[in-house]
């Protein structure tokens, strides 16, 4: 049982055989409820590691619940620091029954004598050790899912051109030069795909001299892919078109080639199957059976430890393609080039992990007859015909009917903005509510312009006025801090609501902040790097709002991972983070995140004068 | 119990009260999001508002006044009612949808001018500022008597529980607690004057009760009004008669023009306008508000009158040794002072005051148990000095009530002085930290630099504050009514022509601000300060004092704005747009509604 506990930090650090021996001289102990494991200036005989069970870290020159420094549960280890340093500090009490792994000092020692890591692990601050870990998802996630949203331009190779005149050994010389398996034949400046097994072929089965020159041997026309297209888009082709490679194209003119093989050494293979099965869907229930693999990906590529900033990223695309997808199947072409379907709240921010909700609307061109009365029918039925199909793809309907069947979320671009001047003035809790939502909007599928040019609009009725401002701002500050009056971590039996005690703050103060100083990214993270550049918060700041946020996006994202469909349906179910179930080292990066939602809050209130 | 437990149980238990309010009220329990602000009901904001605008002078001292200078004290009562109106109907609803925060911020941008703003902003320090000082007397009075201490020491101890209340503390302005604020004073307030009234008038309402004839001691009806018998007590002492006034009608008449002007841009009282986001609501909220402050301003001349007949008819004529206990409480705290110039061993009360200034103990004690005082006296008949700040105070005493209501009176001073303090900090704060170091000084400051920087203006303002109240320059509400006088003749005009008329500019703005204020400061400084003694209605202009100058300088302030306007350049269309716009009703328009 020791095997499970030393796959993770710090005895990661440690190879094998340092492993081996560890999980050798290690011992088990059985502490009753109230008994002291370590007594501050105790010198320590062994560094635990608990299987099982609670204990609490107290300094007892203190009184009470001031005292409690840290709380540890399975998996954690503690003591390392006292052995290094000679005594304890601390007090370690049992809070529950606790079964512990005992490793003896001075194997401890000698391991930390053989690695230097090792060693040094235990030397650094926690603040450094917090760092560290996500810095190493930092690294981890990168390269994962960058490669997910990268273009194909981020991962072609420069093609390797040939004239028609030129013979097959030159080719296959100028192959082996280059260490590539294809090249691009110009025929009077249109290029042909010539690979390497097509050379072999026409050697050994079709009977060419080594002399013949190429030209007619090239594969027109070619398969080709924009240079701005996904990478896996590029794979989608390959892989409907049955080829392994395809040619870029940049303005009309050829700049590249990617392959398969380079390709596929960068996905990992169920990302590059869920988006494969959106692009290759032809029908709606390929769509819905790829749309079901998504909740598997989220957790495969947590598993993997990858940032969550870049999952939420990747979900975003995928989902936007899925909507789009489905909204395709559903109305007439002519709507689509009339119109612009926006996705809103967390899927507006990109900030969605799981599937929620259909909050979505619609703003038809003006000019556009799609609200006459024959059309209208149309219309509503496509619209309705397209919601449904998203039910079936797994996005519910909005409870708040924010979504395409209500008409009120359908209209044409002058009446939006009629909408928007007369939420602007109105000023009731629903019109702030809407403006946030409609503020919160990007464009899946038409024209893009027509979501900009409102935004715009908001901004103009809005970003001036300090009064609706400070409305706005209000409601960062509806819900409790998840914090006791002493700055320490509440925890209730049923949990601390962190999307109303983390997240929403964090999301609606950075918004109405991007309101008042015009930002038009939709998405916290870039509102505020956005803010930062506009000098409206500084740096440090602003990197831990985000590290805060992804905290609470992380642990929440777990929590509704951890629960059953029949669980999660329970009203805010998906938001309690249970602080009793978190390790130690959760607990203090929770209490952090929620300390820097505090200090924003008191940053909301001075500037948009909420002390009122 | 007695009455020194009472009052600990009052104001300790309003005090839980505000503090439990506060913190339930931060823990959210709502289950939507985003409806800000959508839980408080506009009579909740109404007497929020109340209890903003009525600070402990209008708590404290109002009556006191009224008690004392009984007609001439109207104008008190007739300003600052008719200035929260002006505030409510002619401004608020117009720079609610300009969009701004602050009187300076509003001036700022109205006259794309940042000299225009700091003006504004050197106006809101120097109104809020003396009305903290009012605020910290009144703090101090309560805490003095019923600590029994020294009033100096009871203002020190009201600075820290106001600096620990509003400014650490966090509690500034949550709605609720302002709400329970108002429900302490205001229960405080009338509880007394309906006693009061029962007893001596058999009217429950101390309003009707005010216009009514007295019972004597049996409880039959005496036929003699309370009015009348009051005129007769007082000039029987020598004093003029309590229902005719010495200022001249011009003057009361320019006295009140001024502190309505000037309390109309009342920046802590403004704001409370902004929190309710829906028009109709805030248009509720005030008619609520208005209601609840009448309900003591109506209170307050009854109150005034019961409290002067009681006081003289008890302390007139009466052997020092006989007193009821409350005069030598009073005489402890030093808001009390005797000399028995006569040797009679009898308190006398007349016209004029017995001593110069105000009383200074030596610190030992005469033949009949009083404090002696090194003070010069003078030659009339007066013997007692009673400060006029006491009188709302030691009333449920005079009257022989209840000790519960003597207690319950405490809790009500102490609401109304901390409700209005912790109001005003915030905006000395604010106006200091964010129209003045971030707008316009240090345009760089962080944010977290602005939150300190405001938090150490509350301090010193807090200390200055309290220098003030306990060396007050004269009468605290004589010396309001000049800051009143300042912020009517500066910027009164200033704002009333922002919002009316579209063709004001920046030129003729600032030159109407500065003659106002040069003006009305100048007159105030002569008279008050450099030649004293030529302070008689002779030698004021038109005859007016002071204390009324203001009206005249806002009168100055609109002529020169008005023609610097007219001989400079007009301003930008843009905000001439602005202007009309603000006085059209939104949502009529026909880009709205598609």
């Amino acid at each position: 049982m020791l095997e499970a506990d030393l796959a993770s930090l710090p005895f990661t650090l440690l190879d094998t055989s340092q492993r081996e021996r560890l999980r050798r001289s290690a011992d088990l102990g059985y502490y009753a409820v109230g008994k002291i494991l370590l007594d501050a200036g105790q010198v320590p005989q062994h560094v635990f590691l608990i299987y099982k069970g609670e204990v609490s870290e107290s300094d007892p020159a203190l009184e009470g619940e001031r005292a409690v420094i840290g709380h540890y549960v399975a998996g954690d280890l503690f003591g390392g620091i006292s052995v290094l340093g000679g005594h304890s500090r601390y007090r370690f009490r049992a809070e529950q029954e606790t079964l512990c792994h005992l490793i003896p000092a001075a194997s401890f020692t000698a391991l930390c004598d053989q690695s230097p890591a090792f060693a040094s692990y235990f030397r650094e601050r926690l603040a450094e050790k917090t760092q560290r870990l996500l810095s190493r998802r930092a690294e981890f996630g990168t390269t994962l899912s960058s490669f997910m949203l990268a273009r194909v331009r981020d991962g072609m190779r420069e093609p390797l051109t040939v004239g028609p005149n030129t013979t097959i050994e030159a080719a296959v010389a100028r192959l082996r030069e280059r260490g590539v398996d294809s090249l691009l034949v110009e025929t009077r400046g249109e290029p042909g795909m010539l690979t390497k097994s097509d050379l072999l072929d026409a050697l050994t089965r079709g009977g060419l001299a080594l002399g013949s020159p190429v030209g007619p041997l090239a594969r027109r026309p070619l398969i080709a892919v924009d240079a701005d297209d996904y990478l896996f888009s590029a794979l989608v082709t390959m892989t409907s078109r049955r080829v392994t490679r395809v040619a870029v194209f940049e303005a009309g003119e050829v700049v590249g080639v990617v392959e398969m093989l380079d390709l596929l050494s960068l996905f990992s293979s169920r990302t590059h199957w869920v988006g494969l099965q959106i692009e290759r869907a032809e029908t709606v229930d390929q769509l819905v059976a790829a749309a079901a693999g998504m909740t598997e990906l989220v957790e495969g590529l947590m598993a993997q430890g990858a940032k969550l900033r870049f999952v939420m990223s990747l979900l975003a695309a995928l989902n936007a393609r899925l909507i789009q997808r489905a909204y395709r199947f559903s109305v007439p072409s002519l709507l689509l080039e009339q119109s612009c379907l926006m996705v809103m709240g967390s899927e507006g921010r990109g900030e969605q992990v799981l599937k929620t909700d259909q909050d979505n609307a619609l703003i038809l061109a003006d000019g556009s007859t799609w609200l006459e009365p024959a059309p209208e029918a149309e219309l509503k039925k496509a619209l309705s015909t397209f919601s449904a199909r998203l039910s079936a793809l797994g996005y519910p309907p909005c409870p708040g009917n924010i979504m395409v069947t209500n008409p009120a979320w359908v209209a044409a671009e002058s009446a939006w903005h009629g909408k928007v001047a007369r939420w602007a003035s109105s000023r009731d809790p629903r019109s702030l509510m809407q403006l946030a939502i409609l503020l919160d909007t990007r464009c899946v599928s038409g024209d893009a312009s027509l979501v900009e040019a409102l935004r715009d609009a908001i901004f103009a009725r809005c970003s001036d006025d300090e009064l609706l401002l400070s409305h706005v701002a209000r409601g960062a500050l509806r819900f409790g801090s998840g914090l006791t009056v002493f700055g320490t971590l509440r925890h209730p039996e049923h949990g601390i609501d962190i999307k109303k005690a983390g997240l929403f703050p964090i999301v609606h103060g950075v918004r109405t902040l991007a309101l008042e100083r015009r930002i038009a990214a939709t998405s916290t993270f870039a509102r505020l790097d956005a803010l930062v550049e506009d000098g409206r918060l500084d740096r440090a700041f602003a990197d831990d709002l985000g590290e805060a946020l992804a905290l609470f996006a992380e642990l929440r994202l777990k929590r509704q991972l951890s629960l059953s469909p029949a669980e999660l349906s329970e009203p805010d179910a998906g938001d309690r983070v249970v602080v009793q179930q978190l390790s130690g080292f959760e607990r203090d990066l929770l209490r952090q995140a929620l300390h820097t939602v505090k200090a924003f809050r008191q940053r909301l209130t001075h500037r948009y004068h909420l002390e009122y | 119990m007695d009455i020194q437990f009472l009052t600990y149980l009052f104001v300790g238990g309003s005090f839980v009260l505000y503090i439990g309010i506060a913190i339930a009220s931060r823990v959210g329990s709502t289950k939507e999001f985003y409806v800000a602000g959508g839980g408080v009901s506009p009579m909740a904001n109404g007497a929020a508002t109340a209890a903003d605008w009525m600070s402990a002078a209008s708590f404290i001292s109002m009556a006191g006044i009224i008690a004392y200078s009984g007609y001439d004290a109207s104008v008190y009562l007739m300003g600052w009612t008719g200035g929260y109106v002006l505030l409510a109907m002619l401004l608020a609803p117009y720079l609610r949808k300009f969009g701004k925060f602050t009187v300076p911020d509003f001036i700022g941008d109205r006259y794309y001018s940042n000299v225009a703003r700091t003006v504004a902003v050197i106006c809101v320090i120097f109104v809020s500022f003396t009305y903290v000082a009012g605020q910290m007397r009144g703090t101090g009075i309560v805490f003095a008597r019923f600590l029994e201490v020294d009033v100096d020491l009871g203002v020190v101890i009201g600075m820290v529980i106001v600096f620990f209340y509003a400014v650490l503390g966090g509690m500034k302005g949550i709605t609720y607690t302002q709400v329970a604020q108002y429900c302490v004073l205001i229960f405080a307030f009338t509880v007394p004057a309906i006693f009061l009234s029962i007893m001596m008038t058999g009217h429950v309402l101390p309003q009707t009760g005010f216009g009514a004839t007295l019972l004597d001691s049996a409880g039959n009806d005496s036929g003699v009004y309370l009015l009348t018998r009051l005129d007769e007590l007082v000039t029987e002492l020598g004093f003029r008669e309590y229902t005719s006034g010495a200022k001249s009608t011009l003057d009361v008449f320019f006295i009140t023009a001024a502190l309505m002007c000037g309390t109309a841009g009342l920046p802590h009282v403004i704001v409370r306008f902004f929190t309710v986001p829906r028009v109709r609501d805030a248009r509720v909220s005030a008619g609520w508000a208005l209601f609840f402050i009448a309900i003591l301003y109506t209170s307050a001349p009854a109150v005034g009158a019961f409290a002067r007949v009681n006081l003289i008819e008890t302390v007139d004529n009466a052997a020092y040794e006989e007193l009821p206990q409350w005069f030598y409480n009073w005489e402890n705290s030093g808001l009390i002072a005797w000399v028995d110039k006569n040797g009679d061993g009898r308190v006398q009360m007349a016209a004029g005051d017995p001593f110069s200034g105000t009383p200074s103990y030596s610190g030992e004690r005469g033949s009949h148990g009083e404090r002696l005082l090194t003070n010069a006296p003078t030659d009339n008949p007066s013997e007692v000095y009673i400060d006029r700040d006491i009188i709302v105070l030691a009333n449920p005493e005079i009257g022989n009530l209840p000790a519960w209501v003597v207690a319950l009176v405490a809790a009500g001073g102490v609401a109304a002085a901390l409700s209005t303090a912790a109001g005003l900090l915030l905006v000395i704060s604010s106006a200091i930290s964010h129209d003045l170091l971030k707008k316009q000084l240090k345009p760089d400051i962080s944010e977290k630099g602005e939150l300190l920087a405001a938090r150490i203006a509350a301090a010193v303002a807090i200390v200055i504050a309290g220098y003030f109240g306990i060396n007050p320059p004269g009468f605290v509400a004589e010396v309001v009514a000049f800051a009143f006088g300042l912020a009517a003749s500066s910027f009164f005009p200033v704002i009333l022509m922002g919002i009316f008329y579209k063709r004001m500019n920046r030129e003729g703005a600032i030159a109407g601000m500065l003659v106002g204020l040069i003006f009305t400061f100048s007159y105030i400084v002569y008279f008050k300060f450099i030649a004293p003694e030529m302070s008689t209605p002779e030698h004021w202009w038109f005859g007016v004092s002071p204390e009324g100058i203001g009206t005249l300088g806002m009168i100055f302030n609109f002529v020169t704005a008005l023609v610097v306007s007219k001989l400079t350049a007009p301003p930008p269309a843009s905000i001439q747009h602005i202007v009309e716009e603000i006085r059209v009703p939104r949502g009529a328009g026909s880009a709205i509604d598609h």
